[in-house]
């Protein structure tokens, strides 16, 4: 991988909605996408939950998240089907398929809000994938060995 | 700027830079009043951004209700899926 290539960052829906409520550490995540440094990547599920509950609470906002989406789209990935033995162990049941979406979608990062829904250390084992919290991936992106990542 | 074959046009450096543009970047283009507003795209997102934070804390809606309301369909979905 070229260093100029941008890293691939799956988040969460809570990371989505951090950084439209205003979270500074989300807000660069999603930066950082606008602006080549990383790639945001989200899976089907991910997107449905950011849809549906912004269509159910905040309606009047769907138009403008769709110009969001649709001006500079985030790679899209399917939800995986099956759960692999060890994502079952190490993530809270309700992350399993959303983190097995990551993983096979070959992200560099895993960004969530509710990191202690997952064994980071016991995951880190089996798999490339590094599970981040909103402000650890912000003090990465703006980290000056930044240049390291990238 | 002149239009050549097959309608194609080369754009100043200087608007570029003034931009904020380089090779690779992509612009929408607006047609109003017969005028062609050219806006970088990573500008239109990140206007849209913007006015989703207004919208979103304008809303009265906290962000911890919003974030239960996806850990309740979430965990909801999970226990179909085990079922």
């Amino acid at each position: 991988m070229s260093l100029n290539t941008p890293r691939d960052f799956f988040v969460d829906t809570n990371v989505l909605f951090s950084a439209f409520y205003g979270s500074a550490n989300s807000e660069v995540v999603l930066r950082a996408h606008e602006f080549g440094q990383a790639r945001l990547v989200v899976s089907q599920e991910v997107l449905g939950e950011l849809i549906r509950n912004t269509n159910k609470k905040i309606p009047q906002a769907i138009p403008v998240l769709e110009k969001f989406l649709r001006t500079n789209p985030p790679k899209l990935v399917k939800d995986s089907i099956v759960t692999e033995a060890k994502i079952k162990n190490f993530v809270h049941p309700k992350d399993q398929k959303i983190f097995q979406s990551a993983v096979d979608a070959k992200a560099d990062f895993f960004v969530t809000g509710n990191i202690k829904h997952f064994k980071t250390k016991d995951l880190h084992k089996y798999f490339e994938i590094r599970i981040l919290s909103p402000k650890e991936a912000a003090d990465k992106l703006t980290s000056k060995h930044s240049g390291d990542l990238f | 700027m002149n239009i050549r074959q097959r309608r194609q046009t080369t754009l100043p450096s200087e608007l570029l830079e003034k931009l904020g543009l380089s090779e690779g970047d992509s612009l929408a283009v607006e047609i109003k009043n017969q005028k062609a507003i050219l806006t970088p795209k990573r500008q239109v997102a990140l206007d849209a951004f913007r006015e989703l934070q207004r919208m979103f804390q304008d809303s009265g809606i906290p962000l911890k209700e919003m974030l239960d309301e996806v850990d309740r369909e979430r965990t909801k979905r999970a226990r179909e899926d085990v079922a």
